[in-house]
């Protein structure tokens, strides 16, 4: 693996910090920049929660896999009628997941792939400072950034993101090689890098409503997602003829999203530059369960992105939906690597959809649409290929 | 391709949330390893030591080294679905409001938001008083709900005659949290606003667009065509009152003296790290924190941001609804709220200071095609009848209970 060191003056040119748009209102209290260095350290520390996490994996790891179980993980996700919009529900936590207005949204939330990449690095954050933890090596500040790269060699696949590269931005007293072997560690024991590194094919399970193809739109009977994906079908046509007319190759990003560990252990997401979702552990792992896992939202993305890629499929295939709703489940054995559970998968197992359709179209077509929206859905296919990821690490010094 | 369809059910099955299951917290076969193992989690108690630190710090700074800020607000109508989308600094949320008044309920209503916005400060004071006089809690929970009227006031309607529940563990006598209740509300500076009656400034920027719109291929449906749908939904609404009340005069004040008489509103959770969570109509989660120089992580908005965010996203939902009612032609609308925080209030030689923002201002910022004239009818009509911008104009009453425990839902 690369190991890059950058100065900190190379360092200020990147955009990883919204900082600078950070520096208002309250945040702008100090007249001097020293004095708000000084009070800073009235924040937690970092250190401080490693050492709190390191006796806290070691109580979790000690308990016997006779007292733990497997438990099914969901994410459900539903589209939200005229505007469209995708929103994810894990447990008591949500989300809302939206397109820009040039593929018939509304620029309200988060996209899928950005998501999903941000969702793999703080896996591998919070697997990071797991294992910085248990070895006792001190972190001072931890982000990472994660972006897709182009095939080297042609592979014919969905476009997606894939060829992961991430970059850990960390600030530590520790040796290079130590920060190295915390990097490799850290992305054996991610549960949900492991998932998206192997080839899993996730069957998806339609349940059909048949509604009327009759509708009357007034009074109380406002727009409703079939009048959505009318708009949707517009909009991808005209997009279709702006691109045919001025043909743009695809590029991938240099710079992607990044999840940055608060010092008390909960990730932030940065999406898109302006979406924050925030990710922490159960209490039985140190965390206050403030956000949803990293595992659970690995789920969330499979049915975001397939809610979504339904609805333009939907609009290109010219059908009357009305409603449209998927979940996403899981198994996931805490007893993995634990005695007599030695070869127990770290991944969630035995990944399953249900598409919860309402709709006038026939069965036949319904089974077609979904085909074609499997043949195209992004993370669909990120999860059914194999995946890569590679790292860098660049030594930060923490913000002040 | 391969073929994935493994299975094809032909029912209606309802999308329980009841299957939510607890996923990842439900990993344990006895309660007792689950609540040993619960332990792992950071604890309240030590938290509030490292704020009293941090807090101490904090006053110690001279006032020579602090200044005044505008802390700001923006709300935008998101176009064709009408949502408020609320941005202060990086963090955001969104509001919305029922089908049938043409939301899609796809985000928070904004007067549940502002119960959870005053008792999340309210919690945020109350920790830090703790903190400084050395009094350990174990878990706090606000809720609070407003009242009717025991005399009849001739206000709009917004909630109002706040009553906050302090759900608390504690081993502190009655009396002392007691004093702590006093003392945080004296010192929340979201209460402290919210009681005094503020009359928010207007500006309007106002840019003409065009009266003609032709909407095919990428022009889409937008803004002006959501509150078209708006008007619809509420002339539908307005219908069915009408008919219901024909039917049962008595029912429409029923259901009037039932919303103003919630027994549970919103409430407001501190986790063991001083995060504090808000829980909105039940189902959405917002979460609130301090600055690093307040002990915080900035893992969200603080709530003296968050109620320059609740006038806004309030006025931006009335100035939809009272477009839809006068038929207006409007293109886009956004708001930026203003105020300014002076950190240095109750330090030396800043004793009279308020502690709450002040000079609170918005500016409405509108294209469309109706005329200045119209414009400034339209607003005053959304200033008689916000329910923020009116709680904000009257003075409002706050009243707590304490309840030792833990707050439960209904």
């Amino acid at each position: 693996m690369k190991q890059i060191k950058l100065t900190l003056t190379i360092l200020a040119a990147l955009v990883l910090s919204i900082g600078s748009a950070n520096a208002q209102g309250v945040e702008g209290v100090f007249k001097s920049a020293k004095k708000k260095s000084v009070l800073a350290k009235n924040a937690p520390s970092l250190r401080h929660h490693l050492k709190a996490r390191k006796t806290v994996l070691e109580a979790w790891n000690a308990v016997p896999s006779s007292e733990l179980k497997p438990v099914t993980l969901t994410a459900d996700v539903v589209a939200k009628n005229r505007a469209g919009y995708r929103e994810l529900r894990v447990r008591e936590f949500h989300y809302v997941g939206d397109c820009g207005y040039g593929d018939g949204g509304q620029d309200a939330g988060v996209e899928t792939q950005t998501t999903a990449a941000a969702v793999f690095a703080s896996d591998l954050a919070d697997s990071y400072i797991n294992q910085a933890a248990l070895r006792g090596i001190d972190i001072d500040s931890l982000t990472i950034e994660i972006h897709g790269q182009p095939d080297k060699v042609p592979t014919n696949r969905v476009p997606y993101n894939r060829n992961f590269l991430y970059t850990i931005y960390v600030d530590s007293p520790a040796s290079d090689a130590e920060l190295e072997q915390l990097a490799v560690e850290a992305e054996k024991n991610s549960s949900v890098v492991t998932l998206i590194k192997k080839a899993v094919s996730v069957p998806v399970n339609i349940v059909y409503t048949h509604s009327s193809r009759e509708r009357v739109i007034e009074g109380a009977t406002l727009e409703g997602l079939r009048e959505y994906i009318h708009g949707k079908r517009q909009a991808k046509l005209a997009a279709q003829e702006a691109a045919k007319n001025n043909p743009k190759p695809q590029q991938a990003k240099k710079t992607g999203p990044w999840a940055t560990v608060f010092a008390n252990g909960a990730r932030e997401l940065t999406i898109s530059n302006k979406y924050h979702i925030v990710h922490d552990n159960p209490a039985y792992l140190g965390g206050t369960n403030i956000g949803l896992t990293s595992r659970e939202n690995a789920l969330g993305v499979l049915g975001t992105c397939l809610t979504h890629i339904s609805e333009g499929q939907a609009a290109l295939l010219n059908l009357d939906i009305d409603s449209l709703r998927v979940r996403v489940e899981g198994e996931w054995d805490p007893r993995a690597g634990r005695k007599g559970f030695e070869n127990e998968p770290i991944e969630p197992q035995n990944l399953r959809v249900t598409l919860y359709v309402t709709t006038p179209e026939p069965i036949s077509t319904v089974q077609k649409w979904i085909e074609q929206t499997e043949n195209v859905c992004p993370m669909y296919n990120v999860f059914k290929d194999t995946q890569t990821f590679e790292h860098r690490i660049v030594r930060v010094k923490r913000a002040k | 391709m391969k073929k994935n369809l493994s299975s094809l059910i032909i029912a209606a099955l309802a999308f329980s949330a009841s299957a939510q299951a607890q996923g990842p917290l439900d990993i344990f076969r006895s309660d007792a390893t689950k609540q040993k193992l619960e332990q792992n989690a950071p604890s309240l108690r030590n938290h509030l030591k490292q704020r009293k630190a941090a807090l101490e710090a904090w006053k110690a700074v001279s006032p020579r080294d602090l200044k005044q800020v505008t802390v700001t607000a923006n709300v935008t109508a998101k176009n064709r679905a009408g949502i408020r989308e609320l941005r202060v600094r990086d963090f955001h949320y969104i509001g919305d409001c029922g089908y049938a008044h043409g939301g899609q309920d796809s985000g928070v209503d904004t007067p549940t938001t502002a119960q959870a916005v005053f008792a999340s400060d309210l919690a945020e004071s109350y920790l830090n008083q703790a903190a400084l006089l050395g009094i350990d809690i174990d878990s706090l929970t606000i809720e609070i709900h407003g009242r009717p009227d025991t005399e009849p006031t001739g206000r709009v309607w917004y909630p109002r005659n706040f009553l906050y529940t302090i759900y608390i563990d504690s081993p502190a006598s009655d009396a002392e949290l007691e004093k702590l209740a006093v003392l945080a509300e004296q010192n929340s500076p979201v209460a402290t606003l919210v009681k005094a009656a503020v009359v928010p400034q207007l500006t309007i920027d106002l840019k003409p667009s065009p009266r003609e719109r032709k909407i095919g291929g990428s022009t889409l449906p937008s803004l002006r065509e959501y509150i078209w749908g708006k008007r619809q939904a509420l002339q539908a609404s307005k219908a069915k009152a009408e008919a219901a009340r024909a039917k049962n005069p008595n029912k429409e004040a029923e259901a009037l003296r039932k919303a103003l008489a919630p027994k549970q509103g919103p409430w407001v959770k501190v986790f063991p790290n001083g995060v504090r969570q808000l829980t909105v109509n039940d189902k959405y989660l917002i979460l609130h924190d301090n600055p690093a120089y307040l002990g915080g992580t900035d893992i969200g908005m603080t709530s003296i941001e968050g109620v320059l965010g609740i006038l806004g996203t309030c006025i931006t939902h009335i100035s939809l609804g009272q477009a839809a009612e006068r038929a207006l032609d409007v293109d886009s609308i956004s708001l930026t709220v203003e105020a300014e925080w002076d950190p240095r209030a109750g330090r030396k030689g800043f004793e009279k200071v308020s502690i709450a923002p002040q000079n609170v201002r918005y500016t409405l910022h509108v294209k469309t095609p109706e005329n200045a004239q119209t414009v400034k009818e339209w607003i005053e009509a959304v200033e008689k009848i916000c329910p923020m911008y009116n709680l904000f104009k009257d003075t409002q009453t706050f009243e707590h209970r304490i309840v030792r425990g833990s707050f439960k839902r209904q």
